[in-house]
């Protein structure tokens, strides 16, 4: 008699802290004004409990675990795995400037590529780009400069000095951030228009944020087209060679 | 008390909060070539193949495009290659008669990028025994026609283009005469548009050319007596006055005739003053401007002497010294009277020119033909009546005040037959220069030089003889000259005949 006290004492007991564990555990987390509670694993005991009427499991919703995966997509099978926040970036394509620029002469180069971020993360994601060199685009020690904006945002307007060679870049699309957005006219950060071919900016080896979204994309995901731009001036001379700018981004959930 | 501390202790383990993030990066790079030209150009398009022949087959293609340039194109057959060409045509020529051939075409830049192969055209030559349309029965056989004929001098080369109604091979023959003794140029292409060019020539030539086509029927066309002339070296010399300039008034209108010059000329301009001779080509009203031998002067009145200058013009635009004449309205019946240039204008004396000008005699002048000066002796020179003839006084020798020099020329056949001229300061300021073209026959041609002293007032005359003697082998062309020859021999036969005769007269009387 009194081990059953105990048991039914012990299991009373139980529900009455575990309920105000889970309760504090939630709370501390409820209580941050900064995240949102992606998902819980509270690990209940993992035997199964048996009563008369019914069996209980104790792995709540696990049913087959552990992630799937295709290129893409990451299937989050199972309760506690589909509380994991995913993202993901499509393979971004490599960019070919067209048309190669006369060393001599100069002249204007562009090159697209896009980079779609797709993400379940109900806060959404942002999106950095950085170069692994600066300048960034390099041949040997002979370089494009990195472009320099007029002011502090970036130029509407593409525009270099004749005797100078400059590279650039301007994301365009639907997640871009304010600073790349521009009002149809002249100037960029203010507006909200996404002009084609505006708004260029230098490339840099610390991340820059390029797009961000507040919600989650999947399973379409969001493109951010990268758009690229090398100029040589009529009155510089660029050495022959085959230049590159070695890219990276970065998605980061929210 | 101990199961509930196993129990909390197992909470405890057993809970477990995850909460798991990720971040997906990647990695690309953005390529950009300078100065290196790595894109080939478009694959040719539209590449046709037409049998012109039993031996010619016609291609033609839709141009490339290239991020720099196309510099041509390859030409294959039968998947052989046989030739590249910069433009988007091409004859094969050389083939068999009735055989199929399969073309293709490749277009490459500069930097030897070259695109791929374009579509396969096929044609199939011609069979060797072609007859015309319709056998040439009427109303069937289309003519032959060659139109469009261009000709382009240069100094020592020329270029001919012209069309032909249909595909026909061209002979252009040329030479210096009619007879087009220099030679010929073939074309063995069978084409519509024709173009060649005839180098080596000489500048400042006038050369004949003939242009004979040949279509693929074997019909043929022969463009006759056609002729050109090379362009002239850039030259400085003014050009020969024109000749036998007269100015002939009627109650009406005062008609000048003239003779243009045979060479290096380009067209007269008439200048007009009512004052005196105009002594430049602004020195008066231009009243004509052209290549005619004639101008009839309506704008005249009575009782006015009208002056004309007449400045021949050559294509490099040198004018002559000019060539003047005189005269005024007159009445029906009124005689000209054929006074010298100046004397009708003020009573002129020989001593009122300044004294240099009075110390002038013929030796003071210069005669030129050939760029050889000649000789004057007791003041006659004596010349080659078939080329120019230059005259010439040095501008040294005379001071520089206004006046005017003109020399008539009278004819020797004729002398109420005169023409004269004007010497003018050439544009080196180192003479007063005039040339004359050549006179064309043999004769004593006296001629008079007037210097009016418009200062003082003052005309100094000069007199002299140019005796012209015209080569009688270089004059004409051969056949005249054979001619002439035994036109002298048959003379001379003649004359021995006569001269026997009227001997053995002699003796039968004696």
């Amino acid at each position: 008699m009194s081990k059953i006290k105990v048991y039914v004492g012990a299991i009373v007991v139980t529900a009455l802290l575990v309920p105000s564990f889970v309760a504090r555990i939630t709370l501390a987390q409820m209580n941050s004004t900064s995240y949102k509670v992606q998902s819980d694993s509270v690990n209940f005991a993992g035997n199964l409990s048996n009563s008369t009427n019914y069996r209980i499991e104790d792995t709540v919703g696990e049913i087959a675990t552990g992630l799937s995966g295709s290129t893409n997509y990451n299937i989050a099978a199972g309760y506690q795995q589909m509380h994991n926040v995913y993202i993901s970036i499509a393979t971004v394509s490599d960019v070919v400037m067209s048309p190669s620029i006369g060393g001599v002469t100069g002249g204007t180069s562009n090159g697209s590529t896009v980079v779609t971020v797709t993400t379940d993360s109900p806060s959404g994601y942002v999106l950095f780009i950085k170069a692994s060199s600066s300048p960034a685009l390099i041949f040997g020690a002979n370089s494009f400069a990195d472009y320099t904006p007029a002011g502090a945002n970036p130029d509407f307007t593409f525009s270099i000095s004749s005797s100078d060679s400059e590279f650039a870049f301007s994301p365009e699309g639907t997640h871009i951030v304010q600073e790349y957005k521009d009002d149809g006219a002249s100037n960029c950060n203010t507006g909200s228009t996404d002009t084609v071919n505006a708004c260029w900016d230098a490339l840099s080896t610390t991340d820059k944020t390029i797009s961000r979204s507040t919600s989650s994309n999947q399973s379409s995901g969001t493109a951010t087209t990268l758009k690229f731009r090398a100029q040589s001036g009529a009155l510089h001379l660029q050495p022959a060679g085959e230049y590159t700018a070695t890219t990276t981004v970065t998605a980061i959930p929210l | 008390m101990q199961y509930f501390t196993k129990i909390f202790i197992t909470i405890a383990l057993l809970w477990t909060v995850t909460l798991v993030t990720f971040a997906a990066e990647d990695q690309f790079t953005v390529k950009q070539l300078i100065g290196v030209d790595t894109v080939a150009p478009s694959i040719p398009a539209n590449l046709t193949a037409t049998a012109i022949s039993a031996s010619q087959i016609n291609l033609s293609w839709n141009a490339s495009t290239d991020d720099v340039a196309v510099t041509g194109y390859r030409v294959f057959r039968d998947n052989v290659f046989v030739a590249t060409t910069t433009i988007t045509t091409y004859s094969d020529i050389g083939l068999s008669p009735s055989t199929a051939y399969s073309y293709t075409v490749s277009a490459f830049d500069a930097s030897v990028n070259i695109s791929g192969l374009s579509n396969i055209a096929t044609a199939t030559t011609l069979s060797e025994a072609i007859t015309p349309p319709n056998n040439g029965t009427t109303g069937g056989s289309i003519p032959l026609l060659l139109q469009n004929l261009f000709v382009e001098t240069r100094l020592t080369n020329v270029l001919l283009r012209f069309q032909t109604n249909i595909y026909t091979q061209a002979v252009v023959s040329f030479g210096l005469t009619p007879d087009y003794e220099l030679g010929s140029i073939t074309s063995d292409i069978f084409v519509t548009n024709h173009e060649t060019s005839i180098t080596g020539l000489t500048a400042g030539t006038l050369y004949y050319f003939k242009i004979e086509i040949t279509d693929i029927y074997g019909r043929k066309l022969i463009l006759n007596n056609q002729q050109f002339w090379t362009k002239f070296l850039s030259d400085k010399i003014v050009p020969s006055n024109v000749t036998n300039l007269k100015a002939v008034g009627d109650d009406k209108v005062i008609t000048l005739t003239w003779n243009n010059p045979k060479i290096d000329f380009d067209q007269v301009r008439i200048v007009k003053s009512d004052k005196f001779y105009p002594k430049d080509l602004f020195d008066g009203e231009v009243i004509y401007e052209g290549g005619a031998e004639k101008f009839v002067d309506k704008d005249v009145v009575y009782g006015k002497m009208y002056y004309y200058t007449l400045f021949a013009k050559d294509k490099f635009g040198n004018y002559s010294s000019g060539a003047v004449a005189k005269d005024k309205l007159r009445k029906t019946g009124e005689i000209k009277d054929e006074k010298s240039l100046f004397e009708d204008i003020v009573e002129l004396s020989a001593n009122l020119v300044n004294p240099i000008i009075r110390a002038l005699t013929i030796a003071d002048l210069d005669f030129f033909q050939d760029g050889k000066k000649l000789e004057v002796k007791d003041n006659t020179v004596n010349i080659a009546g078939d080329r120019e003839l230059q005259i010439s006084l040095n501008y040294k020798k005379i001071p520089e005040i206004l006046k005017t020099i003109a020399i008539t020329m009278t004819d020797p056949q004729d002398e109420g037959k005169s023409f004269s001229f004007l010497l003018r300061v050439n544009k080196d300021k180192t003479a007063y220069e005039a040339t004359i073209a050549p006179l064309g026959r043999n004769g004593n041609f006296k001629f008079g030089v007037a210097i009016l002293d418009h200062k003082n007032q003052g005309l100094k005359k000069l007199a002299g003889v140019i005796v012209s003697i015209v080569p009688l082998l270089q004059s004409q062309n051969p056949s005249i000259v054979w001619k002439n020859i035994f036109g002298v021999l048959f003379i001379i036969l003649i004359l021995i005949i006569l001269f026997f005769r009227k001997k053995e007269c002699c003796c039968l009387k004696n």
